[in-house]
């Protein structure tokens, strides 16, 4: 019985340690998939002047989790509405996006984007991109460093917690 | 709100009175109230619109995507779901001697698409050989070539190749052709018609060939060369008779080819004669 305890506890700790180490390897994956996903609508726009609603669209079909809820909300934004802009669109998708607040620097930089978009001169629009690319690939290198760092520390912290724990409750 | 009705959609606020049953010409200027055609008659509806009133609604018309829009907007318009046209005026952007785009447009006219099926039931007959549809603008040209490519494709069940340049015959998306242009009907859009005529030749086989609005050499020499092929052609072209045909040298030189060998001649009160462009033969139809 006791030492049933021991390993429930160890292995509660542990998880929240691997959680931890979770989010930073789901953090820079996110990053990748936002980078590749702006790469697909600078395609879309040099080479095939695809509309914006549609653009999301198929930026949705590219991604996954939270960044295909994100642009399957602001393609259905610009959809539903001829009123409704770019800007208008990314910020209304965003509140729709519990797992990504206004807050975080990749959401902002894609708002100032999307306050960019949408205007006559294309080639505007794909220095904006290529701007946006850039901060992102800051942020990448930022959350690779971070990851290396601190993912197995989180891991080895989380099982020693929870042995410290079990000890003491010995 | 359907394609039909989504152009009101476009209209700024305080215009929605505006929005009429029948209309089929909206026109939209700087300091001037919307003004409505309607049944042959006009409407006006105050207040006086502004310059970003009128800016932000070709936005809303480019659906906030005006690169998308530059190949047209520099011809002056732009087509909406549902095939409607939007004329632009206002100020070119040129670079090297060519335009580049439109801004701030200073005035916008709406053309409203509509399908009236049935309308070339009288010419169905007449259509034996390559026809052409002659009349002012806005006397139904449009209207009455959508019909007769519906006719020839579902009627008499022949592919047909419509080139449409500007996408208000067939008001088509990803979803397919917005308006009846028939199920044989293969439609090429955004392409330029001399060029969608040869594609058309070389790649779908057609029949008989459709086109909305010969304006230049190109479209002439397309044309001759996809008659050579033995293929049929039906187009528009602006002109009030017969004796316009003879008068422009363009249209002097597409009458010498004899690739056209009748012509439907549409009045402004939507009826039409067809005429043989080398007798006296005449049978009347209305729109």
């Amino acid at each position: 019985m006791r030492f049933a305890g021991i390993i429930l506890i160890v292995a509660s700790a542990g998880t929240v340690g691997f959680r931890y180490a979770r989010g930073l390897r789901r953090r820079c994956r996110f990053l990748r998939q936002l980078m590749d996903a702006l790469q697909l609508l600078k395609n879309e726009i040099a080479v095939c002047a695809t509309p914006l609603p549609q653009a999301f669209a198929l930026m949705a079909v590219a991604a996954d989790g939270p960044l295909e809820q994100l642009f399957t909300a602001a393609a259905r934004a610009m959809d539903r509405s001829h009123w409704t802009t770019p800007l208008m669109a990314v910020r209304e998708a965003l509140a729709q996006t519990p797992e990504l607040s206004e807050s975080d620097p990749a959401a902002q930089t894609l708002v100032d984007l999307a306050a960019r978009l949408g205007r006559y001169d294309t080639d505007s629009q794909l220095q904006g991109i290529d701007m946006a690319v850039l901060r992102l690939t800051e942020l990448l290198r930022q959350a690779e460093i971070e990851r290396s760092t601190r993912s197995k520390t989180y891991q080895t912290l989380g099982i020693c917690a929870g042995l410290a724990l079990a000890i003491l409750l010995l | 709100m359907n394609e039909r009705m989504e152009w009101a959609q476009l209209l700024p606020d305080g215009c929605r009175a505006a929005v009429v049953d029948g209309a089929e010409e909206i026109r939209l200027a700087v300091g001037q109230p919307v003004t409505v055609r309607a049944a042959g008659t006009e409407q006006s509806f105050w207040p006086a619109l502004t310059q970003r009133d009128l800016e932000d609604m070709l936005q809303r018309a480019c659906r906030h995507s005006a690169y998308a829009y530059t190949d047209t907007l520099r011809q002056g318009y732009v087509t909406i779901a549902g095939g409607h046209r939007i004329g632009v005026c206002g100020f070119g952007v040129v670079r090297d001697g060519a335009v580049q785009t439109l801004r701030q447009p200073t005035s916008l006219v709406i053309r409203i698409a509509r399908a009236v099926p049935g309308c070339a039931e009288p010419l169905l007959p007449e259509l034996t050989d390559s026809t052409l549809i002659l009349g002012p603008p806005g006397a139904g040209k449009t209207t009455l070539l959508r019909d007769a490519v519906r006719l020839l494709a579902d009627r008499r069940r022949c592919r047909v190749g419509l080139a449409d340049e500007r996408g208000e015959l067939s008001a088509a998306t990803g979803e397919g052709p917005g308006l009846p242009v028939g199920s044989r009907t293969d439609v090429l859009v955004a392409v330029p018609k001399a060029e969608a005529v040869m594609m058309l030749l070389r790649t779908m086989g057609p029949q008989w060939i459709a086109l909305d609005e010969i304006t230049a050499p190109a479209d002439l020499e397309a044309l001759e060369r996809a008659a050579y092929c033995g293929v049929k052609l039906l187009a528009t072209a602006h002109g009030d008779g017969i004796a316009d045909l003879h008068r422009r040298p363009l249209y002097r030189r597409l009458l010498d080819t004899g690739v056209f060998t009748r012509a439907a001649v549409l009045r402004p009160d939507k009826t039409y004669a067809v005429h043989l462009l080398d007798a006296s033969y005449t049978k009347e139809g209305t729109l």
